[in-house]
């Protein structure tokens, strides 16, 4: 086969899976919101072939092919029933617009499989293309996928080798202008929903300009590894929780989208199958989830829209393993701690009427919002005193990624300065924590993600100065997101002015 | 809503959503800045190389198989900004990776493997694998000694030998050839003048060696009618000493 047919072929299969999974929720999602999800949402239904394939014992072929689709088509589906989000009276997309994004997905795939643009390391030559042949091969997910990369990657890359490819690098790149479209319509859909067309203009031209010219972008955007998967799907679970619940305005009722809520739990079942400390970065979106769905206005079907997709892949896929090879051993993510994680991952889909609960009972408020920056200031405390504890191997971690991120070791230059910089003042302007605003989350979310990471690999091992380090690699996953708070922050700022005058030219009507 | 009625009314902000937008601007401009100076470097290796091509054309030498990509690459002003990270190649054909000297000893029997599947699976018939003799030398130290890194971790090296990672190549004959593991430029030119691999195969070095810099490899194949032979050669001589 073609290298063009090795490479856009599992492209559009997975597309094709995605409208199919997606389709009941194709009107509340928006012709932009439906076409941006279907890629990386589609890319699921490999990781669905890839645990038939395991459960069955047979090889990584057409046939795990239909039926990983059948099973997140009929999953999407069924939640989509479930929770009432159906196809309504409300516009539909129309049929051009599917010609629209396959003509997009195919012409930017095409001029990416021919340029040929790639970058490797030890993990992908040594793991994640081996990985993915021998599953394509042998059907099955084993201890050691579980252990080292989880399931998506060597899923998406045995997809490709089923296609006939040599090298899979084209969906790297195709991700990399998805999470920069999705920062575009989180920021038009959010906080700039109601401004003019100028400052959209300024806000998404702005937020797309530093991160398409960010070399860390760049460079992950041809990387063999799992950084660009995590990033799209770190930003688009968060992105579409916010869009699914967004700040209620004045006295309104919270609303809830769930086609929304179905997306976003799909997509933090992508971000916890892309590596193996996707299990722990998942805690992210679901805190997040967590506090904006314990309104007083929560019914049990939005939390399910949320819980249920998100349990369903993670599930399947970490099943199949369990019932084929048993409960694995180790160095990395054994088999029991996985399992105790999934529990915990289960028991948090009750959290949100806990909260509720703790709100009417407790002499003071804790709703949702002081329940994400209470959870935020608990993880700070317990991380200072797990490094306190372990301060000798926890200050050379700190050292190191240190020197990685500020001092020019880890390849960042001037970003993380940049970052933190604007991150500062944004506390001051009153973004960070202003209540009832699209900004407190993305930037509680920031701070939640970075005292994750901080647990994961500063109690593991020190890592090491340079970019390859895994911490200053996993650092790129939340700077999308950061790029989208910072555009959100601007966006508030020169929206006001237009919110002043609406709100002005109102009284004035009125009086 | 017009733009000067923005702007009138930004004049009645707080001043910290001031400040916001000016660091903003700030950190775009910059952002841009360094973005246009490494762009520009591209017409300059353009230029640089054709200035070069033509110089050794008129004094009857061999004309530079560089690329404006190698060039650009090699810039100062792109690695400044690319900050050290591995440079985008292109997929495909003989190459497979550079590899270097500290990720060898985990990459090598995979890289091996992986060719030698490719070729099996295009048909090929594979006679022989040139691997190097001595596996101390190729990974630096043999595998389970402790090494010492630059910020005073010790670690020790716990990856597969040679003989283990040529499972990924059983059933196909193994050729042991005598392996110079350090070779200076004057030893690299000798070699590449007894196998003259530059002249048959696509070469692609790239820039630094990646991450701890202690040394780059490259895998070379050889063709020969319907055979073809791959090499993998160390190209760096210099350890920096920061990792191995």
């Amino acid at each position: 086969m073609s290298l063009i047919t090795a490479e856009l072929g599992p492209v559009f299969v997975a597309m094709l899976m995605g409208w199919s999974a997606l389709w009941p929720l194709r009107s509340r999602l928006g012709m932009l919101g439906y076409h941006l999800s279907a890629l990386p949402i589609g890319l699921l239904g490999w990781s669905m072939a890839g645990a038939f394939s395991t459960l069955v014992g047979r090889p990584f072929d057409a046939v795990a092919t239909l039926v990983g689709a059948i099973i997140l088509v009929a999953g999407c589906w069924a939640i989509a029933f479930v929770t009432g989000e159906r196809e309504g009276d409300e516009t539909p997309i129309p049929w051009k617009s599917y010609v629209a994004a396959a003509a997009v997905l195919g012409v930017l795939g095409l001029v990416l499989t021919v340029a040929r643009f790639t970058v490797s390391n030890n993990d992908s030559l040594m793991s994640y293309w081996p990985h993915g042949v021998a599953l394509q091969r042998t059907g099955m997910f084993t201890a050691g996928i579980m252990a080292t990369r989880s399931v998506l990657i060597p899923s998406v890359t045995a997809a490709h080798v089923l296609f006939g490819s040599k090298w899979a690098f084209t969906i790297y790149t195709l991700l990399a202008a998805n999470t920069a479209l999705w920062i575009a319509a989180l920021l038009l859909k959010g906080p700039l929903a109601r401004t003019d067309r100028t400052v959209k203009l300024i806000a998404v031209g702005g937020a797309l300009a530093f991160l398409i010219l960010e070399p860390s972008f760049i460079f992950h955007s041809f990387f063999v590894h799992s950084h660009m998967f995590s990033a799209l799907y770190l930003l688009m679970s968060l992105g579409c929780l916010w869009l699914a619940i967004p700040p209620a305005e004045g006295d309104e009722p919270q609303s809830y989208n769930n086609a929304f809520l179905i997306v976003a739990g799909l997509s933090a079942a992508g971000l916890t199958l892309s590596r193996p400390d996707g299990l722990a970065y998942v805690f992210v979106p679901v805190a997040v989830a967590i506090a904006a769905l314990a309104t007083p206005y929560l019914r049990s079907r939005n939390t399910v829209a949320f819980f249920a997709p998100l349990l369903f892949v993670v599930y399947t896929a970490y099943a199949s393993v369990y019932l084929t090879a048993g409960v694995w051993a180790a160095d990395k993510l054994d088999g029991v701690t996985a399992m105790g994680i999934l529990g915990v991952l289960a028991a948090s889909a009750f959290a949100p009427w806990i909260l509720l609960k703790l709100d009417s009972l407790l002499p003071f408020r804790f709703d949702g919002e002081r329940f994400l920056a209470t959870l935020v200031l608990a993880s700070a405390a317990l991380l200072g005193t797990i490094y306190a504890l372990r301060w000798e191997k926890a200050s050379l971690a700190l050292a190191n990624a240190s020197r990685n991120l500020f001092g020019g070791d880890g390849g960042y230059g001037y970003l993380w300065y940049s970052l933190v910089a604007l991150l500062l003042i944004s506390v001051l302007t009153g973004d960070a924590l202003r209540r009832g605003s699209w900004t407190r989350s993305p930037f509680l979310s920031v701070l939640l993600f970075f005292i994750l990471a901080g647990l994961v690999h500063g109690t593991s091992h020190p890592g090491r100065i340079g970019v390859g380090d895994s911490f200053n690699r996993v650092a790129f996953h939340a700077v999308p997101l950061m790029v989208f708070y910072v555009g959100a922050v601007v966006a508030r700022i020169l929206s006001a002015p237009i919110a002043d005058a609406v709100a002005e030219a109102e009284g004035s009507s009125q009086r | 809503m017009s733009e000067v009625r923005i702007v009138d009314r930004m004049r009645s902000r707080p001043f910290v959503d001031k400040l916001m937008l000016v660091a903003v601007l700030i950190v775009l401009l910059i952002g841009l800045g360094r973005f246009v100076r490494v762009a520009a470097v591209v017409p300059y290796a353009a230029y640089n190389l054709q200035q070069k091509t033509t110089a050794a054309k008129e004094a009857g030498r061999p004309p530079s198989k560089r690329t404006v990509f190698e060039v650009f690459a090699e810039h100062r002003y792109f690695r400044a900004w690319w900050g050290g990270r591995r440079v985008p190649y292109r997929a495909g054909g003989d190459y497979l990776a550079v590899v270097t000297h500290h990720s060898a000893n985990r990459t090598l029997g995979t890289v091996l493997g992986t060719v030698v599947e490719r070729e099996l699976e295009a048909g090929a018939r594979i006679d022989e694998v040139i691997v190097p003799e001595d596996v101390e030398a190729l990974l630096g130290a043999f595998p389970g000694t402790s090494f010492t890194g630059a910020d005073g971790v010790t670690f020790t090296n716990p990856w597969a030998s040679i003989g283990s990672s040529a499972g990924l190549i059983t059933e196909v004959p193994v050729t042991e050839r005598p392996y110079q593991p350090l070779l200076n430029e004057s030893e690299v030119a000798e070699l590449e003048s007894v196998t003259p691999l530059s002249s048959q195969t696509d070469r692609f070095l790239l820039a630094e060696p990646a991450e701890d810099g202690s040394g780059t490899w490259i895998l070379h194949s050889r063709v020969d009618g319907k055979r073809r032979t791959f090499i993998l050669m160390p190209l760096e001589f210099s350890p920096r000493g920061d990792e191995l």
